[in-house]
């Protein structure tokens, strides 16, 4: 399956289009902006943190920042199935923050066109869409683009 | 060449408040000790400077009213006017104006409103209504000295980014009369003339009033090398020397110099970029750095004493039974290196002990008290951090002292003490703690007051029965206030709960001693510094955490017996008598999900604002020094929890706050039982 994402490959990169690091959950695939991303680190040990929502997994070190982890599987109420030698740690740029995204497994880095992303649809009530920043396609495969600025700064506020 | 002002500017902005800052503490003293030429001096030369250097950045404001400020001053220098009360007051607002003006061109803001008032008081004073008033009253010329003033320039004097064009009108407008001679004969053929390079030398012969410091100060920045030689001459003749140009005033020096000259004042500024006849810069003692960066410098450091001791261990799981030197060396080096860079961030209280003393006086003036403030262990160093957030406390505490501590002269008569009244502020370290005492000869604290005012306002339940220091921390509790009159200095029952946390947001503690109608004295106790903290280090079910070791008491291995459950709820245990609240780490941090209850191990007694609370723990793992991580940089701010730090094993580790935990704890989970017991 991982080749049918690289339908569009970087060099083919089109003007004004951007480029988004695409990751695994379940069976689903998200993107986030790459610039916002930082490194990718494997698993690492993570100090749990009292008080906080359960999907704040812990604090880790990143080579002496304390750094927040959060799972997304958790966050996005998915069903949690452990962690195996695939889980990473996205290491990512919030304003000048810096914080972890547990993911089950990174798999690309996709060029998508301004016209390339398309507009979420609407899905009914009680569905919190404003961390999505739209969708692309890559192949037969649909993406949904993360907007990381709104899912991480309500953790803060929340 | 396009040079970055903003840069400077922001410079400027320091070194005037520096500047600011060394002139009020010098008027002050002026104000007690009467005139003094040095006092004087200092004053004269923070104005001189401020002028000087706001004039460069085209500050016009500033540059105007130091302007009028400096014309006074010098007077006062000269003698001609006499500091006094009236004259301080006048100096210490014009400070004040200084500093609003300073402060408006920096944020954009409005000038205090005051300028215009202080500034025409200040012209008032100013040379010119005076020299008029001189004029008239003795019209001899008996005040008219000759000086002859010989100014050779070094050969670098350029690129010192001096004009001497400048300095020379300068003198010539301090003087009656003005005759220069410039001496050309040292320029060379232009094929070997260096641009760069000055090689006129003036001589100059005036009459003015002014004394002959007045002279010097025109050259005050100029440096050792160019210094002019200045002599008082008798008689009014001149001599002129030979194989020279004379010039009735200072605008010919430019033509009558050979055209090089001129073209050199004119290709300073340009021409002095990268090249590497670039001349030292006057050395200095200090360097500005930008905190950010030395606090990056610091973390890392931190980081590398992490990193050595990972090494070490690592080292000494491979080999058990062999040490190694060079590690060993490496990890005195790098310890070394730490301490030597906390120690960069440490600075002497002083200047925030200075900014009270100012608020004395001006208190004292308002409620008509007398107030002598004495200081103790200025030099007394402190992080750089915990000095700037400790100003606002202090100024708090010293006010407060002054309004309600010092009692009116009449009071202090009747009650058989000296009119005057003392504060003193003291500041000295004390095993790892750096601890400031402010302390008054007032009236002190009423202890029957007080516990009036807390059961009145439900502070306390008028049954309880409080020991006496358990009474004074009252006044540490939000909304408290004997004062009876509500003054705009203190009295809003504000000050002192926000004393007091903004004393523990710094890690420090505070507390108060007194005695009626003799004084009281308040202590505030801080860490050295905030970036690293004496822990214990503790393990609760799989984590580690840190317990901030100023908090911990002790800690003990309870019997059994000593443990007892209050309404199956709460528990507490009874320590020598006492019944302290137990509270379980584990559940309070939400660990040990598998519900398996902890064992009966150790517990940590640690007291918190006067109160005990017993920990549950499962390990003691040792007390070590930590360095603190903020959780907030990348995070937010955790109930419990004061901020984290790294372990030599890699590995994070919270670091507890004590206050949010025990008190979140009781008031959310079993506390009616268990906190009852506390009291």
């Amino acid at each position: 399956m991982h080749q049918t994402q690289t339908a569009v490959k970087g060099s083919e990169m089109l003007e004004g289009g951007r480029q988004f690091l695409t990751f695994q959950l379940g069976e689903e695939q998200f993107g986030i902006d790459i610039l916002r991303v930082q490194e990718i680190k494997g698993l690492a040990h993570l100090t749990q943190i009292p008080n906080v929502p359960s999907y704040i997994k812990g604090v880790m070190n990143l080579r002496g920042t304390v750094v927040p982890v959060i799972d997304l599987r958790s966050r996005f109420s998915m069903e949690n199935v452990g962690y195996n030698q695939f889980t990473v740690i996205i290491i990512v740029n919030v304003g000048t923050r810096i914080m972890g995204l547990v993911v089950d497994a990174v798999s690309d880095v996709l060029n998508v066109s301004k016209d390339g992303v398309e507009e979420l649809p609407e899905l009914g009530n009680g569905i919190d869409t404003t961390f999505v920043a739209g969708m692309a396609r890559s192949g037969e495969q649909l993406i949904t683009l993360l907007n990381i600025d709104n899912l991480l700064t309500r953790e803060m506020a929340a | 060449m396009q040079i970055d002002l903003n840069r400077f500017r922001a410079a400027f902005f320091e070194e005037a408040s520096e500047h600011l800052q060394n002139m009020e503490a010098s008027l002050l003293q002026l104000e007690t000790q009467g005139s003094d030429q040095e006092l004087l001096n200092t004053i004269f030369r923070a104005a001189h400077s401020i002028k000087g250097a706001s004039a460069t950045f085209g500050i016009d404001s500033v540059a105007k009213f130091t302007h009028v400020l400096e014309n006074l001053l010098d007077r006062m220098r000269e003698g001609t006017i006499l500091p006094n009360g009236e004259l301080c007051e006048l100096l210490l607002k014009s400070t004040d104006v200084l500093s609003g003006l300073i402060q408006s061109e920096r944020t954009q803001c409005d000038p205090p409103e005051q300028t215009a008032d202080v500034l025409r008081r200040l012209e008032a004073y100013s040379p010119e209504s005076h020299a008029k008033a001189a004029v008239v009253a003795r019209h001899d010329d008996s005040t008219l000295k000759s000086y002859d003033i010989r100014f050779r320039p070094s050969r670098d004097f350029f690129h010192s980014g001096q004009n001497p064009l400048l300095l020379l009108e300068e003198v010539k407008s301090l003087c009656k009369t003005f005759e220069i001679v410039a001496n050309t004969s040292e320029i060379p053929s232009l094929a070997e003339l260096d641009p760069e390079s000055c090689y006129v030398t003036w001589t100059i012969t005036v009459q003015t009033e002014r004394s002959v410091d007045a002279l010097r100060d025109v050259f005050m920045f100029v440096d050792d090398a160019s210094q002019p030689v200045i002599n008082e001459i008798g008689s009014a003749t001149k001599t002129v020397p030979e194989l020279a140009t004379t010039v009735a005033n200072p605008e010919p020096p430019t033509q009558s110099a050979s055209p090089g000259v001129t073209a050199i004042s004119a290709q300073v500024p340009e021409r002095r970029s990268g090249e590497d006849r670039r001349v030292e810069q006057v050395s200095r003692e200090t360097v500005r750095v930008d905190r950010e960066r030395l606090d990056k410098m610091i973390n890392q450091i931190g980081e590398l004493v992490i990193g050595t001791s990972m090494v070490e261990q690592d080292w000494s799981r491979v080999h058990p039974d062999m040490e190694s030197t060079a590690l060993v060396q490496l990890g005195k080096i790098v310890r070394d290196l730490q301490e030597m860079s906390l120690s960069l961030r440490m600075v002497p209280i002083a200047a925030t002990f200075q900014k009270m003393t100012r608020i004395v006086r001006d208190l004292s003036h308002r409620l008509g008290r007398q107030v002598r403030l004495d200081m103790e262990g200025e030099d007394t160093e402190l992080d750089k951090t915990v000095v700037d957030q400790i100003g606002d406390p202090l100024l708090h505490m010293v006010r407060n002292s002054v309004d309600h501590g010092i009692e009116s002269p009449e009071e202090r008569i009747a009650a058989g003490k000296s009119p005057e009244g003392r504060i003193c502020l003291k500041a000295y370290h004390q095993g790892g703690n750096f601890i400031i005492e402010i302390e008054d000869d007032g009236r002190g604290l009423d202890r029957d007051r007080i516990l009036r005012k807390a059961i009145e306002r439900g502070l306390v339940a008028e049954s309880e029965t409080l020991s006496e220091d358990q009474i004074f921390a009252l006044i540490f509790a939000p909304g408290f206030s004997t004062a009876e009159a509500v003054t705009d200095i203190s009295g809003r029952g504000v000050g002192m709960d926000v004393v007091r946390r903004n004393v523990e947001a710094l890690q420090g503690s505070i507390s108060v001693r007194s005695v009626k109608g003799q004084g009281c004295r308040v202590i505030v106790r801080l860490p050295l510094t905030l970036a690293i903290l004496d822990g214990l280090l503790v393990r609760v079910a799989t984590e580690s955490y840190v317990i901030p070791l100023l908090s911990v008491v002790e800690s003990i291995k309870p019997g059994s017996s000593d443990v007892r459950s209050i309404l199956g709820r709460g528990e507490v245990i009874s320590l020598r008598g006492e019944i302290v609240p137990l509270l379980r780490l584990d559940s309070m941090l939400s660990l040990r999900a598998g519900g398996t209850k902890q064992q009966e191990s150790l517990l940590v007694i640690v007291e918190d604002q006067g109160r005990k609370y017993s920990l549950a723990v499962d390990e003691l793992l040792g007390q070590q020094q930590v360095v603190i991580k903020n959780l907030e940089t990348n995070f937010q701010k955790v109930p419990g929890v004061a901020g984290a730090t790294i372990l030599g094993d890699g590995r994070v580790a919270l670091i507890l706050d004590i206050n949010g935990l025990c008190s979140t704890t009781l008031r959310t989970s079993a506390a009616p039982a268990t906190s009852g017991a506390a009291v």
